[in-house]
């Protein structure tokens, strides 16, 4: 197998669930709809077999969005490690590059260049930004922001060629990961959990600032 | 004098060449059909091609002012249909509890039905104002309804 970038691995994870559509009404509820988010209108979306949400313009190897919803055990398959609702936002993001590193050796040099405590559908996570040449000296970033429940881990990435493609697409993915809502049941619990990260947060960042 | 300037601004030409051509994905498609996006063509390739940027006017999103406006208009106008849509349901839903009421209202209530000397009864004027009242309410939410369904139209 040709070891080439992430698009390559999200490729063989849209291996066909479920047909591909396009986004005629951007607001898309997830597999389980146990999450709504706007997507951008006339892009393809996919369910994957691991009943993730991938998103793509002109291919997953020029842009792509994946959404993916996963049990707390099961969010770092390739370093087998876990995520928690107790980690830190920069805990995960730790073991969200880490994972990320262990695709390949390209992503394995990987450099990153943003992270940072990021605020998702009112629930404490993560934002990070990498970059890092595939196998023909493309560069590619990925932009991933996650948090963890105690019932799953939800990760919203968006990758592309730094050339051409990421600014051009990167709004969008702003757009959906501003619109990124968890559906009612899980809502109590996460602005519960958004009002003890931001009481913390505040905290620590004054004694940073000190 | 000037041929300085002139090696000069050949050089920065020649740069800046350079450098767009620099700017190029190659797209690499495999003998098995498989298709790698590199900074250089991959070894090895059945056919290699070079992606402009994407066009700005590909696509669905409004692509300049004149779309953005034609694409808010069509927002505003799909709002107030939906409004609208929502103004006649609503009225619908008046006309509809005024014929009830109208239906319900027919029978007399306590103190309506007088006592004749000839030992029969009729209505009283209370009745026939309250009878008055409950038509005019229909004939209102008629009129209302009537009203949006046309102008709409």
């Amino acid at each position: 197998m040709n070891k080439f970038n992430v698009a390559a691995v999200v490729v063989l994870l849209g291996a066909c669930a479920a047909p591909p559509q396009r986004v005629d009404s951007s607001r898309t509820e997830g597999p389980d709809k146990s999450y709504a988010v706007d997507l951008p209108v006339g892009w393809i979306s996919q369910v994957t077999q691991n009943k993730q949400l991938l998103v793509t313009r002109d291919g997953t190897l020029l842009e792509y969005m994946l959404i993916t919803k996963t049990p707390p055990k099961e969010a770092f398959p390739k370093t087998k490690k876990a995520a928690s609702d107790s980690m830190l936002p920069a805990e995960l993001a730790e073991l969200e590059i880490a994972e990320i590193k262990s695709e390949d050796q390209f992503t394995a040099a990987l450099t990153v260049t943003e992270n940072t405590p990021a605020e998702i559908a009112g629930r404490s996570g993560f934002r990070f930004r990498v970059r890092y040449k595939n196998n023909l000296g493309l560069e590619i970033q990925r932009v991933v922001c996650g948090f963890a429940e105690k019932s799953a881990y939800y990760q919203m990435q968006f990758g592309a060629p730094t050339l051409y493609y990421f600014d051009r697409y990167y709004p969008d993915f702003q757009k959906a990961v501003a619109s990124f809502q968890l559906s009612d049941s899980n809502k109590k619990t996460s602005r519960l959990k958004s009002e003890r990260f931001l009481s913390e947060n505040l905290t620590r960042t004054d004694r940073t600032v000190r | 004098m000037t041929a300085p300037i002139l090696r000069a601004a050949a050089f920065a030409i020649l740069v800046w060449a350079t450098s767009s051509w620099a700017q190029v994905i190659y797209k690499s498609t495999m003998p098995d059909g498989r298709v790698i996006y590199g900074a250089e063509p991959a070894p090895g390739a059945k056919r290699v091609e070079t992606l402009k940027p994407p066009a700005e006017n590909t696509g669905v999103r409004p692509v300049g002012p004149k779309d953005e406006a034609a694409a808010q208009q069509g927002d505003l106008q799909r709002e107030q249909q939906a409004a609208r849509q929502n103004e006649i349901q609503q009225a619908e839903e008046a006309l509809r509890d005024a014929e009830a009421a109208l239906t319900a209202g027919k029978e007399p209530l306590p103190g309506e039905r007088l006592g004749t000397a000839g030992g029969a009864s009729r209505l009283s004027d209370e009745y026939w104002e309250r009878q008055k009242g409950l038509e005019a309410a229909v004939a209102q939410a008629r009129k209302r309804l009537d009203e949006l369904r046309s102008t709409g139209r």
